[in-house]
């Protein structure tokens, strides 16, 4: 249970998501029973076989650099939640001095 | 008083004839949303004004003797997960309550350009993530053969407004299964189409080498005039197919059908109900009176495709949705006081319990010390899958399987248990993690008067044989309709 606790906070934390102590629980809970399940794969023989990302053989797409119009910048920062000049607002990400 | 609510065919036939008018089946439409939906909660937004503007742009082009689609002036709701530009996309979850797109996905942009109608969007899981289309902000999804009981999921409002009457049709989205279950849940047609067939282009990406666009609608003759205008290359999603467009209406109703259906041996074994099983064998022996002939196949890793799908999907999920960082668009927490702080809140904050328990497995599955033993194990048992389906297809045109276990569940009655609901998705996944095309058509009712659908699975871009096997058992079933659906006239079984 307790690994399960620490599955859960230590994935909470790689992808970025503030969890309560509630939800922390409850997610421990349920991932314990769902990777039980899972992890059964772990065990499947699947010999030499290469890893499937896609089933069409997907390639990089070429094409000449010519400009085209795009969307609309003042549509697309109608978007979001704090604009300021034409920028996006964010937290301050250097310390003051 | 006319009977305004049709299907995609007999309106388009009555519109040409100037027997009835774009507007006036908008505004049929929208009187039943107003009078039905709170009954079935499948619209999450209404758009009359654009609607009644579509309408009468649509009926100018009839007028006018120009060359139309057959979708001009029919009246069609979008699952909330297809960018409507103008219109909000919320994907059912507080991350997007607010989000106003500025462009329309391609197989949206495309069926307006055809002079369809948007009456607004539909009701899902959060995300598609979920079976039942009780994950989402706006409540659960009822299903209108009985509001106890769920409309399936993730489109579960697709599948719920074109069963109820309240659109012609309308588009899904299918990752494992998102069309076929609630189609088959609510007694319509659905069809999740050969992966790249359709432009992914602005459909809010859940795991992306699985998700696919596809109609639902009340007949197979309705779906495949949908797939006509839909399908198609696409420069703007790198992984859509260039193929020549093709007429999936033809021949739909040619009998005398020299196929060969495989029955899979691990999907009729165990753990299926019996009204289910039985349902899906008539409807085999249907085609068999269509010239079919019938045997068994096997899917021998059918065992591990839960896991195989969960680990894949979850893990792209995980990437997909680390884009929502509340700044660009979407929810942002008001009170953060530094960058990490933002992305965290408004994450912990925006998604819904089924995502984060999602995004935390796929996190999980990606992670070090664990990518190999499940991520890559997953990817590897999914070329098993592949294999599987291959294998099967060379003795066999067509597969033949149930498309959920049992029929429509109770509301309430798997969400608080994660891994029962994932467990049922068994005959569904499979199909995603091969990229094959899959039909899901109505095929009798149980013993509590539930609808029940069968699947039939095809070799890729065999969409039109798929829907020549659909029509065939359409033809001899008849077509299944809950009661309160609206002035539907009722039909009978052609022959058969």
């Amino acid at each position: 249970m307790e690994a399960d606790r620490d599955l859960v906070r230590k994935a909470a934390a790689m992808a970025m998501i503030e969890l309560t102590g509630e939800e922390e629980a409850e997610f421990a809970r349920d991932l314990g029973v769902i990777m039980d399940y899972m992890e059964r794969i772990s065990e499947m023989d699947t010999g030499d076989l290469e890893p499937m990302e896609h089933v069409l053989p997907v390639q990089n797409v070429f094409r000449d650099d010519v400009p085209e119009d795009s969307e609309n910048t003042d549509e697309l920062l109608k978007c979001a939640s704090e604009t300021k000049d034409g920028w996006y607002v964010v937290p301050s990400v250097v310390d003051t001095l | 008083m006319k009977d305004l609510n049709l299907t995609v065919s007999d309106a388009s036939r009555l519109l040409r004839k100037g027997e009835v008018s774009s507007r006036e089946l908008t505004e049929a439409a929208l009187e039943r949303i107003q009078q039905d939906n709170g009954r079935i909660n499948a619209f999450v937004t209404v758009c009359a004004d654009i609607a009644l503007r579509q309408a009468d742009e649509a009926d100018r082009r009839l007028r006018s003797g120009e060359e139309v689609s057959p979708l001009c002036g029919i009246p069609m709701g979008i699952k909330d997960n297809l960018c409507t530009r103008g219109v909000r996309t919320t994907c059912a979850s507080r991350m997007l309550e607010n989000f106003v797109p500025p462009y329309n996905a391609t197989a949206v942009e495309r069926l307006l350009s055809a002079g369809a109608v948007l009456l607004g969007k539909l009701n899902m899981d959060e995300f598609a993530m979920g079976s039942s289309s009780e994950h989402s902000i706006f409540g659960s999804v009822r299903n209108p053969w009985d509001t106890s009981r769920v409309a399936g999921g993730s489109s579960g409002g697709s599948a719920a407004a074109v069963a109820a009457g309240l659109c012609s049709f309308s588009l899904g989205s299918d990752t494992g299964g998102s069309i076929r279950q609630p189609a088959s849940f609510c007694g319509v047609v659905g069809l999740k189409p050969t992966y790249g067939l359709v432009s992914r282009y602005g459909l809010v990406a859940f795991a992306s080498s699985l998700d696919q666009v596809g109609p639902i609608t009340r007949d197979v003759t309705d779906c495949a005039l949908v797939l006509n205008e839909i399908a198609g290359h696409d420069p703007r999603d790198s992984t859509s197919v260039g193929r020549d467009t093709e007429d999936y209406t033809s021949g739909l109703d040619r009998d005398g059908m020299k196929i060969r259906v495989g029955l899979p041996k691990e999907y009729f074994e165990t753990g299926i109900d019996e009204d289910v099983r039985n349902s899906v064998l008539k409807a085999v022996s249907m085609l068999e009176e269509a010239g079919a002939v019938s045997g068994d196949v096997s899917l021998p890793s059918t065992d591990n495709t839960i896991p195989a799908y969960y680990l894949i999907s979850s893990a792209e999920a995980s990437a997909n949705l680390a884009r929502y960082d509340g700044i660009r668009y979407g929810y942002r927490n008001p009170g953060a006081r530094d960058v990490e702080e933002l992305y965290r809140m408004s994450r912990g904050e925006g998604f819904g319990k089924e995502v984060k328990r999602r995004v935390l497995l796929g996190t999980h599955a990606l992670s070090a010390g664990y990518q190999d033993k499940l991520y890559s194990k997953a990817l590897k048992v999914r070329r098993m899958i592949a294999a599987d389906f291959a294998k099967a297809f060379e003795s066999c045109d067509v597969i033949a399987a149930p498309v959920y276990p049992t029929t429509a569940f109770r509301l309430g009655e798997k969400t608080g248990n994660p891994l029962e609901m994932y467990l049922g998705d068994i005959f569904t996944v499979g199909v995603n993690l091969a990229g094959l095309p899959a039909l899901t058509v109505p095929c009798g009712l149980d013993r509590k008067g539930l609808p029940v659908g069968i699947q039939l699975i095809g070799r890729p871009f065999s969409e039109n044989l798929l829907f020549m096997a659909g029509r065939a058992i359409e033809r001899r079933m008849g077509r299944l309709k809950p009661e309160n659906s609206g002035n539907m006239a009722s039909d009978a079984p052609a022959e058969g």
